[in-house]
């Protein structure tokens, strides 16, 4: 039996919004359950339009947000019950985040390279100036970098491209294990895209890192994902191999979503218009599958029961279409829909 | 005559600190023009003065930045002006009615403390003066039902709606006067795929019932593929290619563009890309000769020490660059005089 990196079970979060009689739940993460393996490195992508719950789930495995049911355990250790600041320095030195906005996550009057030498000292890594100074080239080294390029620099003199990359450096002089990284090229040129997302293949081929790639960039994920979990409204509603997925999508989410990525081909052109979600709160509340409104192939059910996650042609599918209790309500109630 | 015609243009952010001078080239000679009912995408790397570019097409020029030379020259309906030479008061009466802007990042443009209702009666009341309240309501619905946007839509305030509909309601106020021609930041990003599918639909459908001219600025590849007609690439402060859409996507001609078009990923194709090398140039401080060339892998002598001219390489393709053709672009001397003075 392999041992797993992370196992998130069953993890639900609800925020409440408003006052605390008037306000009403809003239910961001919705009984999501997947795991990792540890002997085999992978990139894992969770793809979702703004607001499915992709950021907060990531928040909760990076320990910075507390599910409300559910646990997340990373190589047995239940995360949230991590108290002691040398269990938490541990955890915190093997799970690193990689953030969005590459010029809002440095100060801009601080030099870019305090950070790397900061990181290198608050995990007891190194003690001599020197040491640090070997860590740092290290992971400069593993993301195409040199020391002499950021040492004495402001966030400002450097590109895009140079921060981002730095920033992924920063998070790897810990040697982590798993990468958690959080839109991480959304800002960054189409470019200096393709540089950033061969970066992590390399990290996962070449230093056993796993990535955790949160996007809503449909074609940066297929071309360097293994596994793909497509969320909305805080459920996962298709997850899987990732060809699987994203070549013959399941889900009638999945299909419009795919449907929607503009692809860089003069000929293929959108020819039919699509619905657009009106309200996400209303959304967020709704009993039965959070899709119904736009779903091309709605049906009774989907208003009232939400439905259960069944696997699918090799991949996990949450829809009324596929699952074996509509079907056999479909026999034994015919002619009601 | 086409709609819009650019002719050597320079605008540059120039600051003044400690005595010393820096200028930010961020717009460089260029020289482009626009026809009638014709949708034009500007591509290329954020920093490389597109959006500075849009903005001295609409003469929103503000210091430090200052345009030194050259005209943008507008005709249509018979009217012809050059844009940067006009008074306020006749240039308050050509902006947003015939030359509109769909601002960058308009997901924070519009006013939070007033309802969307208010900001469109004060467009609509600051161009069309004599016409009645009714009438004002009657525009505005019209147009917001045309655009298949829910009318509760303008009794919200902004922070009430989700990104997607703000930057939809702020195409509708930047069209509601049936502009001649609209310029569009970067409409699109920020966005996630099915919302970025729903405001390209809206735009083409304006672009087919209004017959207005766009030119659309975004970094994102494959959006242009799927709106513009013709595209233009812009690196560095200047335009280094322009070519109809399809040309541009099977047979890129400047080492940049070619770059740009083989990093694309696409779905259904795992083969790995590589991105130009090397970063992008300072535009405080841009390399001598061609902009490209500290990246270019064709880079000859002459690259090192002159800057190509935009010519036309075949009909409606034109290129800057040594590779294609000798000549050398002319200017440079006399933007460095005025600079000096």
């Amino acid at each position: 039996m392999s041992r797993k990196l992370l196992e998130v079970k069953s993890v639900v979060k609800i925020f409440h919004i408003g006052g605390r009689f008037l306000g009403t739940k809003l239910k961001a993460v919705n009984n999501v359950s997947f795991d990792i393996d540890s002997e085999k490195p992978e990139i894992l992508t969770f793809a979702g339009e703004t607001g499915s719950g992709k950021t907060t789930l990531a928040r909760m495995i990076l320990g910075l947000e507390q599910p409300t049911s559910g646990e997340i355990t990373y190589k047995g250790k239940n995360v949230s019950h991590i108290q002691k600041r040398e269990e938490l320095l541990e955890y915190m030195k093997e799970v690193q985040p990689i953030f969005q906005n590459p010029f809002e996550t440095f100060n801009p009057l601080r030099k870019v390279d305090s950070y790397l030498f900061e990181t290198a000292g608050n995990y007891n890594l190194a003690k001599t100036k020197g040491e640090k100074a070997k860590l740092v080239e290290e992971a400069l080294k593993s993301v195409g970098l040199t020391l002499n390029e950021v040492q004495g620099r402001y966030p400002n003199e450097l590109s895009g491209g140079q921060l981002q990359r730095t920033s992924v450096a920063r998070a790897l002089i810990t040697r982590p294990s798993l990468l958690i990284a959080d839109e991480p090229v959304s800002m960054v040129d189409a470019s200096l895209r393709m540089s950033i997302v061969n970066l992590f293949s390399d990290l996962k081929e070449e230093y056993n890192v796993t990535v955790l790639y949160i996007t809503h960039d449909l074609a940066t994920a297929y071309y360097i994902s293994d596994r793909i979990a497509i969320m909305l409204r805080g459920d996962v509603v298709e997850f899987g191999n990732i060809d699987k997925v994203m070549l013959s999508p399941l889900h009638p989410y999945t299909q419009i979503l795919l449907k929607s990525v503009p692809q860089p081909d003069p000929e293929g052109t959108w020819k039919e218009d699509i619905k657009l979600s009106s309200l996400e709160v209303k959304e967020f509340s709704r009993l039965g599958c959070k899709f119904y409104e736009r779903c091309p192939s709605a049906m009774k059910i989907c208003e009232e029961v939400e439905p259960l996650s069944v696997f699918r042609d090799g991949r996990e599918v949450k829809c009324h279409l596929y699952s074996e209790e509509f079907k056999k309500e479909e026999e034994t109630l015919p002619g009601s829909f | 005559m086409s709609l819009l015609e650019v002719e050597n243009l320079s605008a540059y952010y120039i600051t003044h600190a400690y005595g010393v001078q820096r200028d930010v080239r961020a717009v460089d000679n260029i020289t482009f023009s626009m026809e009638e009912n014709e949708i034009v995408g500007l591509a290329g790397e954020s920093g490389c003065g597109k959006s500075t570019l849009i903005k001295v097409l609409l003469a929103i020029i503000k210091p430090p930045l200052r345009v030194l030379s050259g005209q943008v020259n507008y005709s249509y309906d018979g009217k012809k002006f050059n844009l940067l030479t006009l008074e306020r008061e006749q240039l308050r009466k050509v902006q947003w009615e015939d030359i509109s802007y769909i601002p960058q990042g308009s997901m924070s443009t519009l006013n939070p403390v007033r309802k969307i209702r208010k900001t469109f009666e004060d467009v609509i009341k600051a161009h069309k003066k004599s016409e009645s309240r009714e009438e004002y309501e009657r525009l505005m619905e019209e147009h917001i039902k045309y655009l298949g946007l829910p009318l509760e839509v303008l009794d919200s305030y902004p922070h009430q709606l989700s990104g997607g509909m703000r930057q939809r309601t702020t195409i509708a106020l930047a069209t509601i006067l049936k502009p001649k021609i609209i310029f569009a930041d970067e409409p699109t990003t920020a966005l996630d795929v099915v919302v970025q599918r729903g405001v390209i639909q809206m735009l083409k459908q304006l672009h087919e019932e209004q017959k207005n001219t766009m030119l659309i600025v975004t970094h994102d590849m494959a959006v242009h593929a799927n709106v513009a007609e013709k595209i233009a690439i812009m690196y560095a402060g200047k335009i280094v290619e322009i070519a109809e859409k399809k040309e541009l996507f099977t047979a890129p001609k400047h080492p940049y563009s070619q770059f740009l078009i083989q990093s694309l990923p696409r779905i259904g194709d795992k083969r790995r890309r590589t991105s130009a090398p090397g970063n992008p140039p300072s535009l405080a401080d841009p390399p001598p000769g061609c902009r490209f060339h500290p990246r270019c892998p064709y880079v000859k002598d002459v690259c090192k020490r002159h800057i190509p001219k935009l010519i036309e390489y075949e009909e409606s393709h034109n290129i800057a660059c040594f590779l294609y053709s000798s000549e050398i672009e002319e200017g440079e001397e006399i933007v460095q005089e005025i600079i000096r003075s």
